[in-house]
């Protein structure tokens, strides 16, 4: 029971994945061949994204089957305690899937080549995992580092895909155990990373803390929607190439605090479907912290009451062997 | 829904463009003399100029020359960015030291990579065009070995692209079939450096346009503008 109360402020994972098509798919009459996709399903909270390979005619369905497959893989695989069988699971999976969509559109697998990179978090553990030319992040507080880096080969126009033969060599995957205080995570692709993440000193742009700001006052709805008007109509201006971007945010939030908040956001926070529900939730949470707050001054009380006890206990076995106190005069 | 997400430039980073570096490894023999040399300087011009006036590849492409013929084995123009009017001046004179002149072309490719990588600069496989009207004939043969047997192993790397271009009946195509083990060589139809060299920009432009991932094919139908087999 105290644990329940103590449970109090909040923390909730929250967050957000746009992809949006580039100026030179556009002009290609090209779809996006981007897809990314953010996870809040029960104790695991996951962010995927792949970047279809231009060059591959149908790498836009190799990217949405990495994001649908990775996504489902890492909520069966956790808490990832062997990585080794998660980077085998992980491609087994993506591949088969592939090839089962290559022989649909009756293409060899390589029309579907795709990169892949991932974050996912459980508990006080998080895995992440990069193939290929885009950038995973982490975030404590104002603080970013880049978790793994883009991979590429000599040249600008090459990469690894899912789809490459050594792919196994090529995915990295870090598990970091405890969480060491992230309290923020991003994936990105190549043309994203253009105007997010600094290739030379592989440093990220201030853009993406301000982005993970958002969370603190908006539910996920707002934020992806911010992304997706004002973030990416910005980047896909510097880059002819697909923008992918999806963010992960722990929000802590006080329960006195939470009234204040916007409606959207308390519901999210308090995973209420509807105004009711929240009223509920709020009333139960509220009804709770009174209940606590009464255990908390109980539990002194018993303890207060045990010591003095204890005390009086110690001091009459004291008198009792002798100990008494003596008048010094 | 308001939308007061507000980012500046600021908050974001340029990373430099990619470059694509070509080379141009010119022949500017005696036998080039007249109209050849003329229409030559023309089309290297031109090429310049198509470059410059596109928007995306005249930040990313980077073009430098080398001459063999008039005063031996000379670079007129510095690799670099492009400029719209290089100040480019070439005459025909001398012998065909063509080995010696592609192991130069090698080597300030070589060069300016070791350039963009010092830099963080990414950039896509090196172009070298090799035009000539003749056949080899360097001083010290071991430069034509040399000059095959470097093309040879970056080819086979996929380090290098090289367009071998024949100007005329007398050039030696069996010898440009050497320096290129892919590509065969193309013949200049007369004397249509013009749109050979506007081909070659449309191609420099279309990689410069291209994005990660992605092969760009080359024009072969544009070929049959200024080309044979």
């Amino acid at each position: 029971m105290r644990e329940k109360f103590s449970s109090l402020p909040l923390h909730r994972w929250m967050g957000a994945a746009v992809s949006t098509v580039g100026r030179g798919h556009i002009e290609k009459g090209l779809p996006c061949q981007d897809a990314s996709t953010v996870s809040l399903d029960g104790d695991v909270a996951s962010l995927v994204m792949s970047d279809g390979a231009g060059s591959a005619r149908h790498s836009e369905h190799g990217a949405a089957i990495a994001v649908k497959t990775v996504t489902r893989v890492l909520r069966e695989t956790a808490p990832w305690t062997a990585p080794e069988a998660v980077r085998e699971h992980i491609l087994t999976a993506c591949r088969s899937a592939i090839a089962t969509r290559a022989h649909e559109l009756g293409c060899p697998i390589s029309e579907l080549a795709a990169t892949l990179a991932f974050v996912a978090v459980t508990g006080d553990l998080c895995i992440a995992g990069n193939l290929g030319d885009g950038v995973v992040a982490a975030f404590r507080g104002e603080k970013s580092e880049v978790l793994i880096g883009p991979e590429r080969g000599e040249f600008a126009n090459e990469t690894m895909f899912l789809t490459s033969r050594r792919a196994n060599k090529h995915l990295r995957i870090i598990v970091k155990k405890p969480l060491d205080d992230y309290d923020g995570f991003a994936v990105m692709s190549d043309g994203a990373a253009e105007s997010l993440y600094q290739r030379r000193k592989g440093v990220l742009a201030p853009a993406l803390i301000r982005i993970l700001s958002r969370f603190e006052e908006h539910p996920s709805t707002v934020v992806t929607n911010d992304i997706r008007e004002s973030v990416m109509s910005l980047l896909t201006s510097r880059t002819r190439d697909d923008c992918s971007l999806a963010v992960l945010r722990q929000a802590h939030v006080d329960l006195g605090d939470l009234g204040n908040k916007p409606e959207a956001f308390q519901m999210e926070i308090l995973r209420a479907p509807n105004r009711y529900v929240l009223r509920i939730r709020l009333i139960t949470m509220r009804f709770q912290r009174v209940i606590g707050r009464v255990y908390k001054s109980l539990c002194c009380l018993e303890r207060r009451v045990f010591l003095r006890r204890r005390l009086d206990t110690n001091s009459r076995d004291s008198y009792e062997n002798g100990n008494q106190p003596r008048d010094v005069g | 829904m308001t939308n007061e997400l507000i980012l500046h430039t600021g908050d974001l980073i340029d990373n430099p463009t990619p470059r694509v570096p070509v080379i141009l490894c010119l022949d500017t023999s005696t036998s080039m003399s007249g109209d050849p040399i003329l229409e030559l300087s023309e089309g290297v011009k031109r090429f310049y100029e198509s470059v410059f006036d596109d928007e995306i590849a005249r930040y990313s492409a980077e073009i430098g020359i080398v001459t063999f013929g008039f005063g031996g084995v000379q670079q007129p123009i510095d690799f670099g960015p492009v400029e719209r009017e290089p100040a480019l001046e070439i005459q025909a004179g001398g012998w065909t030291p063509m080995g010696e002149a592609v192991c130069k072309a090698l080597d300030i490719l070589e060069a300016r990579k070791r350039e963009y990588q010092d830099a963080g600069v990414d950039y896509f496989q090196p172009w070298l065009v090799l035009m000539t009207d003749s056949m080899p004939n360097d001083e010290n043969i071991d430069y034509i070995h040399e000059a095959i047997r470097r093309i040879g192993e970056l080819v086979q790397q996929k380090k290098l692209s090289v367009f071998p271009i024949g100007i005329g009946s007398e050039a030696d195509m069996d010898t440009l079939r050497r320096f290129s083990p892919e590509r065969s060589p193309l013949r200049l139809r007369g004397l249509k450096f013009k749109e050979f060299f506007e081909w070659l920009s449309a191609s420099v432009q279309r990689v410069s346009a291209s994005t990660p991932g992605q092969d760009t094919p080359l024009d072969l139908e544009g070929i049959r503008d200024w080309g044979t087999i």
